[in-house]
């Protein structure tokens, strides 16, 4: 009798022991980077919110739910993902570019990289700040891409944390009556100056009718 | 042996007989259809049962709903870090429902029913195509065009095609013609008599009528404004409405808002010469002459929390308190008796402190609408003064300073209390006041009604006859009528509130006329989205103050010997528990269609931004 209680224990422990892991995947090990990009160059775009993403969709599954890969301020995106062959998309709006039905399809196998190729409506250059005492000046120059849509503001602002744009800001400067490309923006961060313990600067571009803008691809650290 | 066989014998006996209709018996707790449809009472409390089920959108069973807009903040724990508007936000989709719903009515036409008299029969098909009607327009608002299954009951049985139960998303304009002419039809079948519907609980004639007005009239505002947002539109116009179509629909709506005033059966409140108390009144005691249709609630049985959760503190009957407060935007909104600009003074052109003798004189001659819906610093409620004091200030090297306690707390030194039990305060206590007013429209005047274990019984108003005027001014604004008339509208729920009548109309004086006119009744979300406005107003800026909550801090002042010692000074600061300003983006003005609806059926095209 104690023999078989013991046998029963033994036996149990062992199960215990290996019945686990059949069943289980391992964790997603491979990874996306990539930058949505234009000639090449990145696109600067609003980092904070969870505003600006792609759309993973993977065919082969009788469910199906995007995975959304969220793109920080200077344009680029990571994604964590098992192997396989996904689908890339930008949804329709939801980026400063031109919305356009086109897939990319992406073989992960290991940690890969891919840029993201958009149509920008319109680019930002030759970005210069120039802080002067309590005057921040910012200059670039507009490119026209795409000019289907017109600019509704452009502006400049800055921030006590890296990530500026459109709503995290603590000082900014509009001018909704662009003319001509050259833009010159000049903002008086006085009383920023003195109550931040850093300030980043960023200029960037509205453009009608899209909840998101065009930023430059980095901020400026100013104090 | 012969006893054995006396046992078989009453063995077979036994077999032969004891199971008969055993596994055949009718169920004790199903009804069956000829069961219900036959029985009145039977009728009527599944007929409940479907007005139950469609609270939606921002009510009062669920306080942090106001939270979200412009009219209140989070008030109670820690900070709301809300960013975003979510893509599901406030959408309806009850297809089970409206399954539901074609099951009743095929049974009330069937020939079970057919022991109620006609009248009856017909009063019931009313109320539950109204009901349908009405989760349709919840849709409609919410997602845009979304199938229309008509009548049909469907049934799946192994083997079915489920393609032919998939049907494809009508345009947007399709289903409010739908729900459009399904409410003409309606209010021929319901009875006139509000006299009969206790607490206008239930969908009477009017009610029909003012959901036609209602639904055209946000047809027409979508079709003549969503050239703001180009693309916001699908291309088979499952969102969008052409723009041809815009007159049409506020004729639509300016008729039938005329049929339910030239009716005479609704009049606006205005019984009481207290204007603020008329205004309380109006919406918040059961049978108010002018409240069309209404989610009734009663003791014992049927309660919510919403006294119970956003009553002020010294008030209370529980621990609950504050969940959610106004802010002091949607206080600014409602103007002065005689000046339209509604900021409250306090400071002069200078900048300086303006001193105030007593708290409630900073609200000396506001919109007396200010008092039935909101409690401000001095004013009372139950009979009892509700005093919001942040803290004392005093001078020190000729500057003022401020000190702050715990709520409740005092200190002889600073000449009694420093903080108010009432608040407000910027720390993340529970049930602690964070923006220095109380919600008073639909809080319940019951002492017991802000327990825990009681609940309130006060109803939330869905329709009232003001909306109706408002409806009739729009449309006929828009349709280019005499602006004498427009003015007329506006100047009967303008005089009924005690404050100055216009002569001018613009569609921006109604917008804020239905701001502060329809606080906490879940109409600022969707009047913001049909006009296309809301992506303007609530624009992500966190220094635009329309998109930003407020709060307004009242100190005494403490300085024996000074002349304005005891005197009140106020703090506009911003809300310090609504961390982010509102953020309306494109996508919100249509909530997104879900994945899981896709997959059941394919035909079933995305929303924009989608």
């Amino acid at each position: 009798m104690k023999k078989l209680i013991t046998t029963i224990q033994i036996l149990s422990i062992l199960l215990v022991l290996v019945s686990c892991g059949k069943d289980n995947y391992d964790a997603p090990a491979s990874q996306l980077r990539g930058y949505a990009t234009y000639n090449g160059q990145p696109i600067g775009v609003r980092g904070s919110n969870q505003s600006v993403y792609l759309q993973l969709w993977q065919d082969g599954y009788p469910l199906k739910t995007p995975i959304n890969v969220y793109l920080t301020q200077d344009g680029s995106f990571a994604a964590q993902l098992f192997d396989g062959t996904y689908k890339l998309v930008s949804t329709n709006g939801n980026g400063p570019w031109v919305s356009k039905q086109d897939t990319i399809i992406v073989q992960i196998s290991g940690n890969t990289s891919m840029d993201y190729p958009v149509t920008p409506y319109y680019v930002l250059q030759n970005i210069q700040y120039q802080l002067d005492n309590d005057v921040l000046r910012a200059s670039f120059d507009i490119i026209g891409v795409e000019e289907s849509r017109g600019v509704e503001y452009v502006s400049l602002m800055v921030n006590d944390t890296k990530f500026v744009d459109f709503g995290q800001q603590t000082g900014r400067i509009e001018n909704r009556d662009v003319d001509g490309n050259h833009i010159v923006l000049e903002l008086n961060v006085g009383s920023q100056l003195q109550t931040s313990k850093a300030l980043f600067a960023r200029v960037g571009l509205k453009i009608n009718g899209i909840t998101e803008g065009i930023y430059d691809p980095n901020t400026v650290q100013i104090k | 042996m012969k006893r054995l066989h006396k046992t078989l014998i009453c063995a077979l006996l036994f077999f032969g007989t004891s199971c008969s209709k055993f596994l055949d018996r009718e169920s004790q707790a199903i009804l069956t259809d000829d069961q219900i449809y036959s029985d009145l009472n039977m009728v009527n409390s599944l007929l409940a049962n479907f007005y139950g089920r469609i609270m939606w959108g921002q009510n009062i069973t669920d306080s942090y709903s106001y939270t979200l807009l412009d009219e209140a903040g989070v008030s109670s724990g820690g900070p709301n870090n809300l960013q975003n508007y979510d893509d599901a936000q406030w959408r309806v989709y009850d297809y089970t429902l409206i399954r539901n719903l074609n099951q009743f009515l095929a049974g009330i036409r069937s020939e079970q029913a057919a022991s109620f008299d006609p009248n009856t029969r017909n009063t019931l098909e009313g109320e539950a195509r109204f009901i349908r009607a009405w989760t349709y327009f919840n849709m409609c608002r919410s997602l845009g065009g979304m199938p229309i299954v008509g009548d049909e009951v469907f049934e799946y049985q192994s083997g079915t095609d489920v393609t032919t139960m998939q049907f494809p998303r009508s345009t947007e304009a399709g289903l409010y013609d739908y729900i459009i002419e399904e409410c003409t039809q309606i209010a021929t079948m319901l009875p006139d008599d509000p006299g009969t519907n206790t607490n206008a609980a239930r969908a009477n004639k009017w009610a029909a009528l003012t959901l036609k007005a209602r639904a055209a009239l946000y047809a027409a505002s979508i079709a003549k404004y969503n050239y703001k947002t180009p693309d916001v539109r699908t291309a088979g116009n499952e969102v969008g409405i052409p723009a041809e179509r815009a007159s049409e629909y506020y004729q639509i709506a300016y008729d039938a808002a005329q049929e339910i005033i030239v009716g005479g059966r609704y009049r606006l409140h205005d019984a009481n010469a207290d204007k603020g108390r008329n205004f309380y009144e109006a919406i918040c005691e059961k049978g108010s002459p002018e409240v069309i249709w209404a989610k009734d609630y009663i003791y014992p049985g049927q309660t919510h929390g919403f006294t119970n959760n956003n009553i002020a503190s010294s008030v209370r009957g529980d621990i609950d308190a504050n969940i959610m407060t106004p802010i002091l935007n949607l206080v600014e909104a409602f103007e002065y008796v005689n000046d339209r600009n509604g900021t409250l003074k306090t400071t002069n052109a200078s900048g300086e402190y303006i001193y105030y003798d007593n708290p409630e004189d900073l609200f000396k001659d506001k919109d007396p609408r200010l008092y039935g819906t909101v409690i401000y610093s001095g004013a009372d409620f139950r009979g009892m003064t509700i005093t919001y004091q942040a803290g004392v200030k005093y001078l020190e090297n000729g500057r003022w300073e401020t000190i702050t306690a715990s709520p409740g707390a005092s200190n002889a030194a600073y000449g009694g209390v420093i903080t108010s039990i009432d608040g407000p305060t910027t720390n993340s206590d529970q049930y602690v006041n964070k923006t220095g007013f109380n919600v008073r429209k639909f809080i319940d005047e019951n002492r017991d009604a802000s327990t825990r274990g009681r609940g309130s019984d006060m109803w939330f108003v869905r329709m009232r006859y003001a909306e109706v005027l408002m409806i009739a001014a729009e449309a006929a604004l828009e349709l280019g009528r005499p602006q004498s008339e427009v003015a007329g509208y506006i100047n009967q729920i303008r005089g009924r509130a005690g404050i100055q009548e216009l002569t001018q109309i613009s569609l921006q004086d109604i917008i804020q006329e239905r701001r502060v006119e329809f606080a906490f009744e879940d109409h600022r979300w969707w009047d913001l989205k049909r006009l296309r406005v809301a992506h303007e107003i609530w624009n992500g800026d966190a220094n635009n103050y329309a998109a930003t909550h407020y709060a307004l801090f009242p100190y005494r002042i403490y300085a024996p010997g000074n002349p304005n010692h005891g005197k009140w000074v106020f703090d506009k600061q911003r809300a310090s528990h609504s961390l982010y300003p509102r953020n309306f983006r494109y996508q919100n003005y249509y909530s997104f269609i879900d994945q899981g609806w896709i997959n059941s059926n394919p035909k079933m095209v995305r929303n924009p931004y989608q």
